[in-house]
């Protein structure tokens, strides 16, 4: 019995679309499942009213409106299959989110038939659907006019850090009528990467040994700042710190070098991290402390610091700019 | 997946859609057909509130402004219920019940606003379009539903498309081909769905109060107001030839009783004994469809030898040779009947309480027709003799033969044989029998239909209520009861041709049983031609008839089950086709261009090289081209032409783009791949 309740045990037997090698998934024909919504039901009843009502009055073309209703809705069942039926969906890409936070994936939903979908849902959870028209594969088609292939923006809320796989995605329709709802599974190969939440713990960093002065918190680093000179551009130079009126100058690109920068990098340390326990006299567990790293993490790339990485099995040397600031962030999102 | 296993639900609590503007607009248009297809079936007061309730809906829609609050609503509605407890004197019946439905679905509209509002306005819309057909079932009935039917589809399909406006042409054309669509399992289900005998309960009196036919009492203006009728009272297909047209007296309610001006029909009830008939000559047997009257007679040509067998009518044969069924006629019938014109009805001698029925009168009436038919007494003439100088009183005397006689008093006989003189065949038939009854002479008033209308388009006869007509019978010793018709002595015309040629002023007659407009009568058997086919084949579709037909179709193995099967079967049938149209891949009309590229693309398929969905024809040209090394001039020369022949047509000149395309053809021709 609790194998039966037991959401899994269903999930096995579901009919889902799996990708296929080139990372798209197509949905089959076998893989439609259609039930009649509740106006359905409520369709229902009005013809078995109308089919009574019918025999009662011995209408003929009581009959007629009774049987040509019970025929639409038929029709309107094999409508809203065909609309589903022979899509192709994939990712197009995934937007990196701190755990809580909401992730956003843009899919392609694309028309394989040569006949343009109406109404087509997608959602990888309920709460946050995406609807669009998608237009016939076909470039002739006359109906194209109105329509334009735009990406689906789902949203799915995030809880723990670290990839993830990319849960089933649910696809549905009840265009044209509304009576049946036709829906798919579609999995598609596809991992995400959630960052840690970050901490809103305002704790002082501590001092790293090879620091060369005390930087505290967000705000005395940009007070403590002091423009020192220029130094020629660099490849992963951060663009907000390009002194571009200097370099209009026609010496070349020269980027504003603060003191304390370069110099003295500051160094986010795994191992300090009890200092800072002692310190504040908060105890802080395992996942409070990744959460306060990344919160220094986050703090150091808008100061645009200069900053390393030390962790118990993982060093990164100090650098900046947003390939550096994501390198850490995921290496901080994959701790054990 | 454990995580997310939550998300999978495909049960999720809908947040409550509120619908736009555009689908209030295409509600309110099929509303309005819905409306117009009932207008005529409703108290004025309710269609102007029913319109009203819309305007205020889109006033409301407009602004912006609130609906009305619950406050307002119900004692609208319940002024509404009390409108109609009022206008009917009840809150049901069929003129009732439909008025308050939509009454009360101008209402709801006050609070439309959501999904779940809209689908109850639609589905209560379809419910109103069949309610249409308790009023009628014509052909043009049935037209008139087709606006409505496509437009309340139409609505739903907007309101399954609620992120996005649908252009107005596109609704109609899916809604209409949705209704195509639907019509092959239709007619399936109408011919093969098993018919159950109704009604499953009581049907509401007034359904069929707006029935036209004889009464089974005769006032004057009864017949006359009748023949001013054009509706078609029945139709008659003759097995042989149409007898000529004053034989056709068809026989319906039998009068016996007179009350002042009032005839009654009085004897069906008491126990008599069934007058005896002797025919002579041939029987003529025709078969009758009747028009649903809502009373019990079966018309039938005079004299019937032969009753008809139909089970469920049930059709007996009174004393005095009128057909009755055990139910009220409500819907069209057709029954076969057998008839002679040479006979001799009624037993050897009449039993005493007959006699005394066919010479009552009221006492102290009309004292100058008593004496005149006392004359005749005195002057010991035999009834024979009496008729005919009855008959001569008419012949003798300036009286006219009018569909709008004088009024007349209380001694309406006096008045009508003395003074008026102008009369139709009512005034006649009962001054008539009057007069014979006043004379000694046993005698009633029977009432039917005489003559009829040749269609020569389908071969038959329509007889219309304006052939409504009065005659009498009257007891002879040696004959038995014989058909005297008075009008005929008065006016030959009304018997041998019809009611416009009997007639000097015709404009009171309805348009069809006139002489004139030649081209419009023809057409108007034309079209009377489709109707009888429509009512035989379509409307007249019963139990019965399909019993007989599939009979015919399955043979001897027709049963229930097979027939569920057959019906199955065949649907799903007609779904297969349906299916495999909507799904096959519509062929893209393709230019010479595009044969040719897919000839190539073929060549390539060969080599496992396809292009891919989301790959244009340059990037599988680059693709190609690599793994080609060896063909990669012309296929890159192909991908480009082949690419700027299809997204620049408007911009090269048509010359240029000739000469692209012959040279995309011939490098496709040399183009052999191979690795």
């Amino acid at each position: 019995m609790s194998r039966l309740l037991n959401q899994q045990f269903w999930t096995k037997w579901l009919r889902v679309s799996k990708a296929q090698a080139s990372g798209s998934a197509l949905i089959g024909i076998r893989q439609v499942y259609i039930f009649p919504t509740r106006w359905g039901l409520l369709y229902g009843l009005l013809l078995f009213a109308l089919l009574i009502g019918s025999i009662n009055y011995s209408l003929n073309l009581g009959y007629v409106l009774t049987f040509l209703l019970t025929s639409l809705g038929h029709v309107a069942m094999l409508h809203t299959w065909r609309n589903v039926v022979n899509c192709q969906v994939d990712i197009l890409y995934a937007e990196r989110v701190f755990a809580g936070q909401l992730t956003k994936f843009a899919l392609n939903i694309a028309d394989t038939k040569q006949r343009p979908r109406h109404s087509i849902t997608a959602y990888l959870d309920a709460q946050y659907p995406d609807v669009q028209d998608l237009p016939s594969s076909s470039p002739h088609d006359k109906q194209q006019d109105s329509m334009t292939a735009k990406p689906f923006n789902l949203s799915l809320p995030t809880i723990k850090r670290g990839w993830h796989t990319l849960p089933r995605i649910t696809l549905y329709s009840e265009f044209p009528l509304s009576l049946f709802h036709a829906w798919a599974y579609v999995q598609l190969d596809f991992r995400y990467m959630v960052y840690p939440t970050p901490s809103t713990l305002t704790l002082l960093k501590p001092n790293a040994p090879d620091s060369g002065g005390e930087l505290g918190s967000t705000s005395q680093i940009e007070g403590d700042e002091e423009f020192v000179g220029h130094k020629p551009y660099q490849l992963g130079d951060s663009s907000k710190r390009v002194d571009w009126k200097a370099s209009s100058r026609g010496i070349g690109l020269l980027t504003k070098q603060y003191q304390g920068l370069g110099a003295s990098p500051v160094w986010l340390d795994w191992s300090l991290l009890g200092e800072t326990e002692i310190s504040s006299g908060i105890s802080i567990d395992h996942e409070a402390k990744i959460s306060l790293l990344t919160h220094w993490v986050m703090d150091a790339h808008e100061a645009q610091s200069l900053f390393g990485l030390r962790l118990p099995n993982t060093v990164i040397y100090p650098s900046t700019g947003d390939a550096h600031y994501h390198a850490c962030l995921s290496t901080l999102a994959l701790m054990d | 997946m454990g995580l997310f296993s939550t998300t999978n639900k495909v049960s999720v609590r809908k947040p409550v859609v509120i619908m736009q503007r555009h689908h209030l607009q295409w509600l309110l248009l099929s509303l309005a057909w819905v409306l117009a297809l009932h207008a005529t079936h409703l108290p004025i007061w309710v269609n102007v509130s029913v319109i009203a309730a819309a305007v205020w809906r889109y006033h409301i829609e407009i602004t912006g402004k609130k609906l009305p609050k619950i406050y307002l609503t119900i004692p609208l509605t319940m002024l509404a219920g009390l409108g109609i407890i009022f206008t009917f004197r009840t809150l049901f019946g069929r003129d009732a019940s439909l008025a308050l439905l939509v009454i009360m679905l101008g209402l709801k509209l006050l609070e439309t606003r959501t999904m779940r509002d809209y689908v109850l306005v639609i589905l209560l819309s379809y419910f109103l379009v069949a309610n249409a057909f308790l009023f009628s079932q014509s052909l043009l009935t049935l037209a008139f539903t087709l606006p409505p039917l496509i437009c309340i589809t139409a609505t739903l399909i907007s309101m399954s498309h609620r992120h996005s406006q649908l252009s107005w042409q596109f609704l109609l054309k899916l809604s209409g081909g949705l209704l195509l669509q639907a019509i092959p399992v239709m007619l399936i289900l109408f011919v093969l769905f098993p018919r159950i005998p109704g009604p499953l309960w009581g049907i509401p009196e007034d359904s069929y109060s707006d029935m036209t036919g004889l009464n089974d009492s005769l006032n004057f203006g009864n017949i006359s107001n009748l023949t001013k009728n054009s509706a078609i009272a029945f139709r008659v297909e003759f097995k042989n030839k149409i007898p000529p047209q004053n034989q056709l007296y068809w026989r319906g309610p039998v009068l016996w009783h007179q009350n002042g001006s009032q005839w009654l029909v009085s004897s069906q009830h008491i126990g008599l004994p069934k007058e005896k008939l002797v025919t002579n000559g041939d029987a003529i047997s025709y078969s009758i469809t009747l028009e649903p009257h809502n009373r019990t007679w079966l018309l039938m040509l005079d004299m019937p030898s032969v009753i008809p067998n139909n089970p469920e009518l049930n059709p007996t044969l009174t004393h005095d040779y009128q057909v009755i069924t055990s139910q009220n006629v409500h819907t069209r019938t057709r029954y076969n009947g057998i008839s002679h014109s040479q006979y001799r009805l009624g037993n050897a001698q009449l039993s005493e309480v007959e006699r005394n029925m066919a010479l009552q009168l009221n006492e102290f009436e009309n004292p100058k027709t008593k004496a005149l038919a006392q004359s005749w007494v005195d002057q010991q003439l035999t009834p024979k003799l009496i008729v005919e100088t009855a008959l001569n009183q008419y012949r003798s005397h300036p009286f006219r033969y009018t569909l709008s006689p004088p009024r007349l008093g209380v001694n309406s006989m006096d008045e009508f044989l003395f003074n008026t003189r102008q009369g139709f065949c009512e005034h006649y038939a009962t001054s008539f029998v009057y007069l014979m009854r006043a004379a000694g002479v046993p005698a009633r008033i029977v009432t039917g239909y005489q003559g009829g209308e040749l269609n020569p388009n389908g071969h038959y006869l329509i007889v219309r209520q304006s052939d409504a007509h009065a005659w009498a019978e009257v007891w002879l010793d040696e004959q038995g009861w014989v058909r005297i018709d008075p009008t005929a002595a008065v006016s030959p015309a009304r018997i041998d041709e019809n009611v416009a040629s009997a007639l000097n002023d015709t404009t009171e007659l309805p348009m069809m049983a006139r002489q004139d407009y030649k081209l419009l009568r023809s057409i108007y058997l034309r079209w009377d031609t489709v109707n009888n086919g429509w009512n035989q084949w379509v409307l007249g579709y019963n139990e019965q008839k399909q019993f007989e037909l599939l009979s015919k179709l399955m043979g001897k193995k027709y049963s229930l089950q097979y027939l569920i099967l057959w019906m199955m079967g065949s649907i799903a049938a007609v779904m297969l086709v349906i299916s495999y149209f909507l799904l096959k891949t519509t062929k893209t009309l393709s230019s010479p261009n595009q044969k040719h590229y897919n000839r190539y693309l073929a060549k390539l398929k060969k080599l496992g090289l396809i292009p891919l969905a989301t790959e244009g024809a340059q990037d599988f040209a680059n693709r190609a081209a690599v793994a080609l090394p060896s063909q990669a001039q012309s296929i890159l020369e192909i991908g480009e032409i082949y690419n700027s022949l299809r997204y620049s047509q408007n911009l090269s000149s048509k010359k240029s783009s000739a000469g692209k395309s012959t040279r995309m053809k011939q490098l496709i021709k040399a183009f052999k791949p191979n690795k």
